[in-house]
């Protein structure tokens, strides 16, 4: 199959995946780290498994959205460094732009409260 | 490199992992393991229950990740595999097709074998019902047991349980207003429960139905009539139904799937045996020990094998002949599984021949369909060499290229199974529509059942395993950098072009088998269609009949003589006569002793005999040779018995020349019965059985008056037309009798060919299959070789080799294997002609023309497969071939 660059093809993102893709917008890291991250980044409203998690990934690698480095963690030798790659770093902007779109459709309908300020 | 050990959790998520596939493990296992020790370290200081939920939301998560990527990885293999088959649709069309005939023809032919051969009975564990028969020293065949034999075997058998005995009869009854003949059983108490049958509805009948002779009149219908009959209500039972006159009470019915154990006919009820001479008043054969006419069944005792029990039957028969020298002279008893008598117990060793013959043929196919699709994926994976080197280079696992090229054939070899099964119940519909109205009763129905696609989907998995595994085993261990360096271009075959050559000959030599048998069953039909059967059948016209008013014999003949003397009145009617069977149908024989005989020939000769009406040998067109015709005096209990031979009979006891005048003694009931004349031969039970002794005897000088006789006429009307005149007679001389649509003597000859017709058929469409799949293999063969030696046949010319010559070569090369495929297969030819004869029109022992013509039409097939490619050899373009 070949690959496509145009973001637009990626869209929408499963939740647990745009969240993957955030969580690696503020640098490389390694597996456990984006399982805490996407806690943190969620108030832990999403809680990925290990196996939910890995599923995301090779997805992401497989798409060309996320890379791996050859980079290591010194402690454990098995962790390895994941990074958001350009393409995925435009994906994660263009789910945010529908999101925030959709988002201002719902403030029109008043299905949320005003921004205050 | 640090790495902390290993703990408990740690190898209980590793030993979790395993459900995922192994690529995805290989590529995340050890970062997965990892992130768990983190996470399971963290939640451990949070408490077991939250230890416990954490395993819980892991483990579900991995199942659907597991799911997920198996699909995946199914999903893109069978994907790959539709797109390489979209990409040569050539090959994939030659591939399927091959499997889909080889497939679709074993799953006929054993779906056959197992309706009609292997397992034919809808009964609990057939493995242990037998069928008890009577044999003869002098005569071949199973014949049944008369009532005091059978009684002796049911209470003195120790290796046998459940003895039982039943018999076909047939009854007039009036359903739905119309009168009707139905075909019943005579079934004696332990039938049902010997067989292991239960009631669809009520019960079915037990010893307590068969203690009183004439005192048990109820019945069981089987499923059929009772839906036809009493629109399947539960009502039926208490109601009752006559038959011949007499109300029987509705006791049950049975399953719909129990048809009796005789094949050829479908039982509409079951009635007690000790109601015998209600349904046939006047049976003298009923009783005693004289007469053989009980069909017998039993169980093997616990423990007691099949060949111990027909030991110990055997020992019974011959302690039984010593007591009655009388009646068991000469003759013992055997057993034989019971569903080998559901084709008749007399003809399992033809049809099993045959079932044989057919199943050695599709097998046959069905290897050539094989080497076809090996040869075919061999040359094809050695063309993607290169491919698949690239792959491995950048980094795809060896296994998961095997599991692609594994996936790609079974993907193959399902569509070719798929396509099979479809050819299959083509076939079967096709066999089904054309089979005779003899074989209408029929009770074996080939169908398509789960045991039939098991072995068509196990065929054709093991087909691809076996053919895509080891070539994709040899591609995945192909040298990396040699192929990379050669351009894909130089790579050797992966097997060797001798094996190769080795499959073409094999292919030739099952091919040549094929041929030779379709050959031969061809040859053997067109003897069949010139057989002169030995009776004028073009315009009679049969129909069955009997007078149910008559109370004694001696009436019986009186009211058939003044139907006779009416139906000759008809319009356009030519001959009338009546006959207790017709030709080509079972019917009696008579154990006779001739003492003229030759020295040691006329002991205890069993002879089928017909009776007749007076005019039966004129209205069936046989000829009297010496003597006289019965005259309307000579039938009667009281007048002396006599009866005509035929040509084969009088020849073979009374070489001189003496028949007429001379006797014979019936064993049956001791009679002196003298030969008043000598008549033409004609078939008796077979178109294809050589002329043998047969006789015939006046109607009505023997008991039993509600016989059914079958009443035949000559018109010079259409047969058409004749038979609905005596269908109009019958109706009005006895409006409760019910008449049979009358029988075209014509279209029982055109029936009694079915067999070997279809036989032919099918033996000669495998034999066609074959040819082509083997020419298919060969033209494949030639052509990559030639392919790859285009090189070297380019070199040749540039150095003055013309093109004729390099045909030559490649033909040479290609028709050596030709030749020696050819010499096996005409060897097993042979063989199997002499094998086979007993199954064919034929007189030979080796038919030269069938195997010669097999031969020419083989050679001349290969001729042109090898000239193809030959031709393109001799076209390559020596700057072409050089520069590559």
């Amino acid at each position: 199959m070949a690959r496509s660059d145009d973001p637009a093809d990626f869209l929408p993102l499963t939740e647990a995946a745009f969240h993957v893709l955030l969580a690696l917008a503020d640098g490389d890291a390694h597996g456990y780290a984006l399982l805490e991250a996407v806690r943190r980044q969620t108030d832990g409203a999403v809680r990925l498994s290990t196996g939910t998690l890995y599923g995301i990934l090779s997805r992401l690698l497989a798409d060309g959205l996320i890379a791996d480095l050859a980079r290591r963690d010194p402690d454990d030798d098995r962790r390895r460094f994941y990074r958001l790659t350009p393409l995925g770093r435009a994906v994660a902007r263009a789910e945010s732009a529908r999101l925030e779109r959709a988002v201002g459709v719902a403030r029109a309908k008043a299905m949320l409260k005003p921004r205050r300020g | 490199m640090t790495r902390p050990r290993p703990s408990r959790a740690d190898r209980r998520f590793r030993r979790l992992l395993a459900i995922l596939p192994f690529d995805f493990r290989r590529e995340f296992g050890e970062e997965m393991s990892a992130v768990f020790q983190d996470e399971h370290r963290c939640t451990a200081q949070e408490g077991r229950s939250a230890v416990a939920r954490l395993w819980f939301r892991t483990t579900f998560a991995l199942a659907q990740l597991a799911r997920r990527e198996h699909l995946a990885a199914l999903r893109s293999d069978i994907g790959y595999a539709l797109r390489l088959v979209r990409r040569a649709p050539a090959f994939s069309l030659a591939a399927v097709t091959s499997l889909a005939l080889g497939i679709g023809a074993n799953a006929a032919v054993f779906g056959l074998a197992r309706a009609a051969l292997l397992d034919p009975l809808p009964i609990p564990d057939p493995a242990t019902a037998v069928s008890v028969s009577v044999t003869d020293r002098q005569n071949p065949g199973l014949t049944p047991l008369s009532t005091d034999n059978f009684r002796d075997v049911r209470d003195q058998s120790t290796a046998l349980t459940g003895v039982s005995a039943f018999r076909f009869d047939g009854a007039r009854t009036r359903l739905n207003g119309e009168p009707e003949n139905l075909f019943v059983v005579v079934v004696s108490g332990s039938y049902f429960e010997t067989l292991g049958i239960r009631p669809h509805v009520g019960r079915l009948l037990g010893p307590a139905d068969d203690v009183t002779t004439g005192g048990h009149a109820v019945a069981v219908l089987s499923h059929a009539l009772w839906m036809r009959g009493f629109g399947g209500d539960r009502a039926a039972l208490g109601r009752t139904i006559m038959l011949n006159d007499r109300p029987y009470a509705v006791v049950g019915v049975a399953p719909p799937e129990f048809q009796g154990t005789f094949g050829l006919a479908r039982p509409d009820a079951f009635v007690p045996l000790a109601m015998y001479e209600a349904i046939r008043p006047g049976a003298v054969w009923a009783d005693g020990r004289r007469w053989r006419w009980l069909n017998v069944i039993a169980r093997l005792a616990p423990a007691v094998s099949i060949d111990d029990a027909r030991l110990a039957t055997r020992q019974l028969g011959d302690r039984l002949a010593v007591e009655y020298p009388e009646f068991n002279r000469d003759r013992s008893l055997t057993l034989v599984p019971l569903a080998h008598t559901v084709m008749g117990a007399n003809q399992y060793e033809t049809l099993s021949r045959a079932g044989w013959m057919l199943a050695g043929l599709v097998g046959a196919l069905l290897l050539i369909a094989c080497t076809n699709l090996a040869n075919l994926l061999m040359a094809r994976n050695a063309a993607r060499a290169r491919e698949i080197a690239v792959r491995l280079a950048l980094g795809a696992s060896r296994l998961r290229i095997v599991r692609q090229l594994v996936t790609e054939s079974l993907v193959l070899s399902f569509v070719g199974g798929a396509a099979g099964l479809g050819l299959q119940s083509l076939l079967y519909s096709w066999l089904w529509a054309a089979r005779p109205q003899a074989l209408e009763n029929l009770t074996v129905r080939p169908s398509i059942d789960l045991t039939v696609v098991g072995f068509t989907l196990a065929v054709s998995t093991l087909t691809a395993l076996l053919f895509g595994l080891v070539p994709a085993l040899r591609v995945a261990r192909t040298d990396l950098s040699r192929t990379l360096a050669a351009g894909g271009r130089d790579v050797r075959l992966p097997a060797r072009p001798g094996v190769r050559a080795l499959l073409v000959t094999g292919q030739v030599a099952l091919a040549t088998i094929a041929l030779v048998a379709a050959g031969l069953c061809l040859r053997s039909l067109w003897r069949a269609d010139a057989i002169d059967p030995g009776f004028a059948h073009e315009r009679l016209v049969a129909a069955n009949y009997s007078v149910a008013r008559a109370r004694s014999p001696e009436q019986a003949r009186q009211l058939h003589l003044d139907l006779i003397e009416r139906a000759r009145a008809l319009p356009g009617v030519e001959a009338v006569a009546v006959t207790d069977r017709l030709p080509l149908t079972q019917g009696n024989a008579h154990t006779i002793d001739i003492p003229a005989a030759p020295e040691g020939t006329g002991e205890g000769v069993l002879v089928p005999f017909s009776e007749v009406s007076p005019g039966f040998f004129d209205t069936a067109g046989i000829r009297l040779l010496a003597g006289r015709d019965f005259g309307p005096d000579d039938a009667g209990a009281h007048r002396p018995p006599i009866a005509i031979v035929n040509r084969s009979m009088a020849e073979r006891y009374w070489p001189a020349g003496q028949a007429v005048g001379g006797h014979f003694r019936a064993r049956v009931d001791g009679s002196l019965v003298e030969i008043v004349g000598v008549v033409s031969d004609s078939k008796t039970l077979t178109l294809g059985e050589v002329a043998q002794p047969a006789m015939y005897r006046p109607l009505w000088q023997r008991a039993g008056t509600g016989q059914p006789f079958q009443w035949l006429l000559v018109s010079s009307a259409s047969p058409e037309s004749a038979s609905a005149a005596l269908r109009g007679l019958l109706r009005e001389f006895d409006p409760d009798a019910p008449v049979n649509n009358p029988v075209i003597l014509a279209e029982r000859i055109d029936d009694a060919l079915w067999a070997p017709r279809m036989l032919a058929a099918s033996v000669g469409g495998f034999g066609v299959l074959a040819l082509a799949l083997a020419s298919a293999g060969i033209y494949g063969l030639l052509a990559v070789i030639v392919g790859q030696r285009a090189h070297e046949f380019g070199l040749r010319m540039t150095l003055g080799a013309r093109p004729g010559q390099v045909v030559r070569m490649v033909l040479r090369g290609g028709m050596t294997w030709v030749a020696a495929g050819l010499i096996l297969g005409i060897v097993a030819g042979a063989a199997m002609t002499r094998w086979a004869q007993s199954l064919l029109y034929s007189p030979d022992r080796i038919d030269v023309a069938a195997i010669g013509g097999a031969a020419a039409v083989l050679v001349a097939a290969a001729l042109l497969a090898c000239l193809v490619p030959a031709r393109r050899a001799a076209r390559v373009d020596p700057a072409v071939a050089m520069r590559q």
